[in-house]
């Protein structure tokens, strides 16, 4: 058995793992070539570990769900960067992490996109919205009363950053995306628009402290 | 603002959005995605810091060109003037 922390399973939809992060020993011998050439770039000590507890962690999330071995998984990227699983194109997975905190989902049949982070209060952050909500959002976002601002930040934030990670648009990547011009559905509209194009968002229980949404939609046939 | 002055611009930068990479050695041409794994909000936060300190408006097509401390410094270079 993997050992790490089970969230979320409905029927056929994505599962989802939420834990820290943690490295065992031997864990790099579960990495590919590339992956450890990438690891080795990453000079910061502390998210060197964090990066391979990653890779680590879904190859063997990949593994159980596929029921073969974490050596037998094989990973690469899209062209937008996005990765996937090279021996079964049937399963789609999505990860993220945050300081200590990692998230991962995996679905059949499904896009999916996860996001997790560390609530704080960080300087600008009514900057950082204006950069990534939709203009219909930051007033939303800017009527909530001022003690639950922050919360309410985090959750937009990661709903949008999953349903953009699931879309395979991403800001670290060589494309831009306009995230300004994506307007999610309010929360009491989702079901209405689940109808219409498909998306679903779920906020998978997070530690205190951390926020995490996943985000999903079957795959076209 | 000579090269230099810009690079130390950025690095003060992105150390203050990650606090915790203070004093690493930033390799001119690798990003910093691959460097340090930095996160999309770290990245974001990083862009807005630099558009405030320099006042160079960049928009969301050009954070490619953002995301190696030889890219930043070239692109402030480049588009410092339009800003004064």
């Amino acid at each position: 058995m993997i050992g790490y922390e089970y969230i979320k399973r409905i029927g056929k939809h994505p599962a989802a793992w939420l834990f820290r992060t943690e490295l065992h020993p031997g864990d790099e011998s579960l990495l590919s070539c590339a992956e450890l050439a990438r690891a080795e770039r990453i000079t910061n000590q502390p998210r060197r570990r964090e990066f391979v507890a990653a890779r680590c962690a879904v190859r063997r999330i990949l593994a159980e769900v596929t029921a073969t071995e974490p050596g037998c998984v094989h990973l690469a990227t899209d062209e937008s960067g996005r990765p996937y699983m090279t021996e079964d194109n049937r399963y789609d997975f999505s990860i993220s992490h945050s300081h200590d905190m990692c998230a991962i989902a995996v679905g059949r049949d499904v896009r999916v996109g996860i996001d997790v982070e560390r609530v704080t209060d960080r300087p600008r952050l009514d900057r950082i919205a204006e950069f990534m909500f939709s203009p219909d959002e930051l007033t939303a976002w800017r009527c909530t009363e001022p003690a639950r601002r922050v919360a309410a930040f985090y959750r937009l934030w990661t709903r949008k950053e999953a349903y953009l990670k699931a879309l395979g648009i991403g800001l670290n990547g060589t494309q831009a995306r306009s995230t300004s011009t994506i307007t999610l559905p309010p929360e009491n509209a989702q079901s209405a628009w689940h109808a219409q194009v498909g998306w679903h968002w779920t906020e998978p229980e997070a530690p205190d402290g951390y926020q995490a949404a996943l985000c999903w939609r079957p795959s076209e046939p | 603002m000579t090269d230099e002055e810009l690079k130390n611009l950025v690095v003060k930068a992105l150390f203050e959005v990650a606090p915790d990479l203070e004093g690493e050695d930033v390799d001119p041409d690798e990003s910093f995605r691959d460097q340090f794994e930095i996160d999309s909000m770290d990245l974001l936060n990083f862009i807005i810091k630099i558009h405030e300190a320099t006042g160079v408006d960049i928009p969301e097509k050009d954070y490619p060109k953002l995301t190696t401390l030889v890219g930043c410094v070239a692109y402030l270079k480049h588009h410092r003037q339009g800003a004064r």
